[in-house]
């Protein structure tokens, strides 16, 4: 006789800021760990003691930017294998989303164009990860501020499609759907219609800020009820196999941490975690779920999404003006939202810089970066870059010129091209 | 030719040797006692509370960790296995040196030396030193010179030894044997001057009686049942008196006492989570 499931495992996103209150914390049956914020030969002592206990640890990749034009990096996919292997995870998660193009990080996760082209070009980075990792990988959507102009598809039609050609898992964050109703008016309950919910792997929950009438998935805020109520009208759907927190700043205390999750285990329908009872577990799955393959990409087609990728992309660090046909008053919030996180990564990093400058840091970096990208080297370069141009009198500092539109070949017109190029 | 002195090199060896150890004894053990700055009548009855305890124990730095223990415990400052604190979004504050290390430490991160550091100068630590000051619990300035003039006895052990070399050199007799001692001892000699420099206060025979009291009071009040909750509370008195040291739980106590760490030796995220921390305004997308 075998015992019935208590429910979804319950689980939290593994944080290096508060390691030692996730170990401490009652009833958590998994963890995510960001991949690219470990290094897999030395792992943590609060990973390796996690895992000791039986604890499952998820790699969660930020980086590899299945959703771009380029082929996903064999150094960045080593690292997500290595990391699983090293973990010895069920499985491995990764964004729909692109995060660099043309060479540039955008320092964000991004929207991709939702088109039948983007499908196969996605299907087939997500194959080649597959292929190279040996484990499931598990594909979820993001929050956006920012929409392409000619989505073709719905996200849920997009993500259903991308499963469908790889045999991919699902990782469906809620609060993501919750970020799409409230910035471009997606139905939520709509896309749990439209999504294969028995390609579930896991769930994400977090809780973000609503600023301007825009949602920002911060996760540095308290989960809010819209969001529980859609997870609870997920399960009821669906047997979930895994539900998470995702906390990544602001961190309350133990005790807040411990009743957010105990409120996602009730909109989910499980018991209180009690001393003795069974622990839930993350179900194993093959690396491919049956799919349909779709065809191989041909190059054009990635120079097409290149591009495309590339202009949103410089526009959103400040290199040029709004392509054509976006919502520019939605790039501008992205932009600032990416400048403001720059400078929390800068001040994180350097925090005799940011002790030095206090409130003086928001308006100086937005200054600096206004039409200035992270520089390749991370955080640390960008301090320097920031010092270098604080180093500079005011009058000599100028302000980098901002390529319009106008020196662009036009987003219509780029896109009309047969191969894309610029 | 007789003996330098009327001294044997041997017994010369064997009486600077005694004399300076007895020189060393009596400056940490005898003059102190004996000088009693303030009222002589504190210690025994003298009830202090953790930060007060704290201060004299081991100045603002103890009154930091104190506080930090107290907040960490709480809850309300969290701490990881590498020692970085932060403070908890929904953290509550019951007094002001609590308030000031959870300004300082702030939401983004920090580490307990830089909190340390930050506040040596803190005017609510400043409050409580004027008023150990004022109590006769704590002694500063011209007050500290009776522990300053007891150095000079190992010193002038270490002169006598020094003029026996020269002479016994002079004489063409073996010193060196002496030379060594001369060398050991000067070194010791020297690390307690300058120790005793950098000490620009310390706590009075009251101050002192009162810590050993409290110190043998709280040696086993520490335990995970103790009350951390106020300032007077017996849990925090023990930390205060004893250090970090006594800090019940014992991964937190390990946290709390470590050093600075080389993180988690990860290359960093472009994306949520890998860096996101103080209040990921930007939003994380993932």
């Amino acid at each position: 006789m075998t015992t019935p499931s208590p429910g979804p495992a319950v689980g939290i996103g593994w944080r290096p800021e508060i390691d030692l209150t996730i170990e401490r914390l009652p009833g958590v049956e998994f963890v995510e760990v960001i991949a690219e914020g470990i290094r897999p030969q030395r792992l943590p002592e609060s990973l390796r003691l996690l895992r000791a206990r039986g604890i499952p640890v998820v790699p969660h990749g930020v980086s590899l930017s299945l959703g771009g034009a380029q082929r996903p990096a064999p150094g960045r996919l080593a690292h997500l294998g290595a990391c699983a292997a090293a973990l010895d995870a069920p499985l491995v998660s990764e964004h729909i989303a692109f995060v660099r193009a043309d060479g540039r990080e955008a320092g964000h996760l991004l929207p991709v164009p939702r088109t039948p082209a983007s499908v196969d070009v996605i299907s087939e980075n997500v194959r080649i990860a597959q292929d190279f990792l040996g484990v499931p990988v598990a594909l979820e959507n993001i929050a956006a501020v920012v929409a392409w102009p000619d989505d073709e598809l719905t996200e849920a039609q997009f993500l259903a499609e991308i499963l469908d050609h790889t045999g991919a898992r699902l990782l469906l964050d809620v609060a993501n759907l919750v970020s799409s109703a409230i910035n471009f008016g997606a139905d939520p309950i709509a896309a749990l219609d439209a999504l294969p919910l028995d390609r579930i792997a896991y769930v994400h929950v977090a809780g973000g800020e609503l600023r301007d009438g825009v949602w920002h998935d911060t996760h540095t805020s308290p989960v809010s009820e819209p969001i529980l109520t859609l997870l609870t009208e997920l399960a009821h759907r669906t047997a979930l196999p895994a539900v998470m927190l995702e906390r990544d700043g602001n961190f309350p205390a133990a005790a807040t941490l411990s009743a957010e999750l105990a409120a996602i285990r009730t909109a989910v329908g499980r018991e209180p975690p009690t001393a003795g009872a069974p622990r839930a577990t993350m179900p194993h799955h093959p690396v491919r779920s049956p799919h349909r393959p779709g065809p191989s990409v041909a190059p054009a087609l990635r120079r097409d999404l290149a591009a495309m990728q590339s202009l949103l992309a410089e526009a959103l660090v400040g290199l040029t003006e709004p392509p054509p046909r976006f919502d520019a008053d939605r790039l501008g919030v992205a932009r600032s939202a990416l400048v403001r996180k720059r400078s929390h990564a800068v001040a994180r990093h350097a925090p005799a810089v940011a002790a030095e400058l206090g409130d003086r840091l928001g308006p100086l970096f937005a200054d600096y970066a206004e039409s200035r990208p992270k520089p390749p080297g991370g955080a640390s370069a960008d301090v320097a870059a920031f010092l270098s141009y604080l180093a500079t009198p005011p009058a000599a500092r100028g302000r980098r010129p901002r390529r319009g539109g106008a020196d662009h070949r036009g987003w219509a017109e780029l896109a009309a091209r047969p191969d894309g190029r610029r | 030719m007789g003996d330098p002195w009327g001294i044997s090199g041997p017994e010369f060896i064997w009486l600077y040797i005694v004399g300076f150890v007895v020189a060393v004894v009596l400056n940490y053990t005898v003059v102190p006692p004996l000088y009693r700055p303030g009222s002589s009548a504190l210690g025994a009855d003298v009830r202090l509370d953790a930060y007060r305890a704290a201060y004299l124990a081991d100045g603002s730095d103890r009154v930091v960790d104190t506080a930090i223990a107290a907040l960490a415990l709480r809850g309300s400052l969290l701490v990881n296995r590498t020692g970085e604190l932060s403070a908890a979004a929904d953290a509550t504050v019951r007094d002001l040196i609590e308030l000031a290390v959870h300004r300082s430490v702030g939401t983004a991160g920090q580490r307990s030396a830089a909190v340390r550091r930050e506040l040596r100068d803190a005017p609510s630590i400043r409050a409580i030193r004027d008023e150990l000051l004022s109590s006769g619990l704590l002694v500063t300035g011209w007050r500290l010179l009776p522990y300053r003039l007891a150095l000079l006895l190992p010193v002038a052990v270490w002169v006598i030894g020094l003029v026996r070399a020269i002479n016994g050199a002079l004489l063409d007799r073996p010193v060196g044997f002496l030379v060594f001692l001369l060398i050991v001892s000067g070194f010791a000699v020297l690390a307690m001057v300058v120790i005793e420099l950098v000490i620009t206060e310390r706590p009075s025979a009251g101050g002192r009686r009162y810590l050993r009291l409290a110190r043998a009071d709280h040696e086993y009040a520490a335990s995970p049942q103790a009350d951390y909750l106020t300032a007077s509370s017996p849990g925090l008195l023990a930390i205060a008196v004893l250090g970090l040291g006594a800090v019940p739980d014992l991964d937190l106590r390990q946290a709390l006492m470590t050093g600075p760490a080389s993180g988690t030796g990860g290359d960093g995220g472009d994306g949520c989570g890998g860096g996101c921390g103080g209040g990921c305004g930007g939003g994380c997308g993932g």
